[in-house]
């Protein structure tokens, strides 16, 4: 039986108010500067040079953090898929790990282990990257996973042998290509996640873009509600461009069709 | 030497042996169907051809090179599959060029071969398509074009038709056999219609439980069926059960009415129960020289296009009769005493004990 019309609405009603009223009501208060002129707060975020240092520092960290994942998680999650399924649920189980390991464990662990005595691999960097590394594979595995069962990549992959084609170049022409809505959208949450990161960069000693929140938001309250929209806004700028990737308008390199 | 050798393959499947030492020799332009049901082993044996599964034993010898440890991509052996298999990110010229690309032929020559083999499978003007554009007929004649352009030494098909609705079957079956011809590349084709496989196969290969149960062109698989299960599975047939009267005569009793055979198995004594395998459209209503006699009496009459069945039984075992259909010449109706008569040259074998 089909919902009447008007209980829709009001569905859609609820659901937008939830979403929007915070947003406008974080809008109304950034704006509430008193005797100064109207978008001051947003004038003090965006002149403010610990903005950019920790806006940039954290831009760094995400994309190498997507780089890392990428890296390590498109051939294993293939490898699993392809050629060892029944090591699938293994590896499926350790990609969930890092939801049920508090980033405080995380951090404590791998300083205590490698913190010392592995010359550069020991700097603050390589542990920061390496945690995101991790807490990003959940996200990463999953989007992928997906994406692998819905094209039936196993006898594409047969396809491409049969016309001689070898690993890298089915990697590159025939895995990459037909799996790059999963890829952009696991990326996507990636780069989401290490954004707003504040944990395990607070305690590394890292002034990323999460801590700059957290700390504008302890002084100056106009000026964080201010810093939340521009992250908001940031967020919908990477949705709107992997969109436009997904959809063909952008496209890197030649022969990506 | 044969073109394509496989000897004694097997391949097990936790405990479950899905391909039990298979022994084929296929001639270079040879087209060899593999054909048995759900199972039997067909596409198991045609993906160790193909290098995507690794024999347990066995050899395979292709041109007098020992492939058998080959890796798919070495092997120069091009493969069309029941789900196309098209790379959805490249249109269909771009899937025909991939395996020339593969091959670092020059531009020219890629073109070239691409617009020859969209050509040859009859989609020249639909090139730039991407395969959610074409219809699945379109789509399996590009991943035949795809799979025949970088000039494979043997080329597999794995029921390529099966998912396509019957009238796309027919007349893409007609268009491989003459694409197969016009080529002459040797060609393994697994298939569970044993229709497709008598129309298409210079030989055919009956698969039965990871055995080959018989090797045969298609007219030896049909008129002389080596096994009960080839008899069964190529066609249809009447199984009329019969009891042994005279071995030295070649005698048998259906019900009580005597019929001659050719030959009883080696082991019917007298006394013994044994079927006859009969073909419908071997069954006749006209009475010739030689021929047994069964006298029945029609049950059904079947309207089978330009054909008829007549559903007759006689005793207690009942049996089809297909004869061709003559508009002029009324059918018996059901109720009428017939005469079916049937040559002596039928299979008997003798039912499983226990």
């Amino acid at each position: 039986m089909r919902p009447a019309r008007g209980s829709s609405w009001l569905v859609v009603l609820l659901g937008a108010a939830y979403f929007i009223l915070p947003l406008v009501a974080t809008l109304q208060f950034s704006l509430q500067t008193g005797t100064r002129p109207l978008f001051s707060a947003y004038s003090s975020i965006l002149t403010a040079s610990g903005f950019w240092a920790s806006l940039g520092l954290s831009l760094f960290m995400a994309l190498a953090a997507v780089a890392i994942g990428l890296l390590l998680i498109i051939p294993a999650a293939y490898w699993a898929y392809l050629r060892a399924p029944k090591v699938r649920t293994w590896v499926e189980f350790l990609s969930i790990l890092p939801f049920v390991v508090p980033p405080i464990v995380l951090v404590f662990g791998m300083v205590g282990l490698y913190g010392n005595g592995f010359g550069p691999l020991s700097s603050p960097m390589v542990l920061i990257l390496a945690a995101y590394g991790v807490i990003s594979m959940p996200y990463l595995f999953r989007s992928i996973d997906n994406g692998l069962r819905s094209v039936d990549l196993r006898t594409l992959t047969q396809a491409a042998l049969s016309l001689g084609a070898g690993w890298p170049v089915i990697l590159l022409r025939i895995v990459l290509p037909n799996l790059r809505t999963a890829i952009l959208g696991g990326a996507f949450l990636v780069f989401a996640l290490i954004m707003g990161e504040y944990a395990i960069s607070s305690m590394l000693g890292f002034n990323t873009f999460g801590v700059y929140m957290l700390l504008t938001g302890q002084t100056r309250a106009h000026a964080a509600a201010a810093l939340a929209l521009i992250s908001f806004a940031l967020v919908w700028v990477f949705v709107g461009f992997m969109h436009a990737v997904n959809r063909g308008n952008i496209t890197f390199g030649p022969g990506a069709r | 030497m044969a073109y394509l050798q496989i000897r004694e393959i097997k391949r097990h499947f936790s405990g479950h042996r899905a391909v039990d030492g298979v022994t084929v020799d296929v001639q270079q332009g040879e087209f060899v169907s593999l054909l048995g049901p759900s199972g039997s082993g067909k596409t198991t044996l045609l993906r160790m051809v193909a290098g995507f599964e690794r024999p347990d034993a066995g050899t395979i010898h292709l041109e007098n090179e020992d492939i058998t440890q080959v890796p798919p991509q070495k092997r120069q052996i091009g493969m069309v599959f029941q789900s196309y298999a098209l790379f959805p990110n490249l249109t269909a010229a771009g899937n025909v060029a991939f395996g020339l690309k593969v091959r670092k032929e020059s531009s020219s020559v890629i073109t070239a071969h691409v617009a020859e083999l969209l050509d040859l499978v009859g989609l020249a003007d639909k090139a730039d398509r991407y395969p959610h554009q074409l219809s699945g007929g379109e789509q399996q004649r590009v991943a035949l074009a795809r799979a025949l352009a970088p000039s494979p030494r043997v080329l597999l098909l794995d029921e390529p038709l099966s998912a396509l609705d019957a009238r796309i079957r027919l007349t893409l079956r007609t268009e491989i056999r003459r694409i197969q011809r016009a080529l002459n590349i040797t060609t393994l084709y697994v298939t569970h219609d044993q229709e497709e496989a008598l129309i298409l196969s210079d030989r055919i290969l009956v698969f039965n439980s990871g055995r080959v149960e018989q090797v045969g062109r298609p007219e030896e698989i049909y008129d002389h069926p080596a096994t009960e299960f080839v008899s069964s599975f190529v066609g249809s047939v009447n199984q009329v059960h019969a009891v042994v009267q005279s071995p030295a005569e070649r005698l048998c009793l259906v019900g009580e009415v005597p019929i001659r055979v050719e030959a009883f198995p080696d082991s019917a004594g007298p006394g013994d129960s044994v079927v006859l395998w009969i073909r419908p459209e071997r069954m006749r209503l006209t009475a010739s020289e030689g021929a047994n006699r069964l006298p029945g009496v029609v049950e059904d009459v079947m309207f089978l296009g330009p054909r008829a069945g007549l559903r007759i039984s006689s005793g207690a075992e009942t049996f089809l009769v297909e004869m061709a259909r003559d508009p002029s010449r009324p059918l018996p109706a059901p109720g009428t005493a017939v005469d079916v008569f049937f040559s002596t040259g039928v299979l008997v074998t003798q039912p499983p004990t226990g």
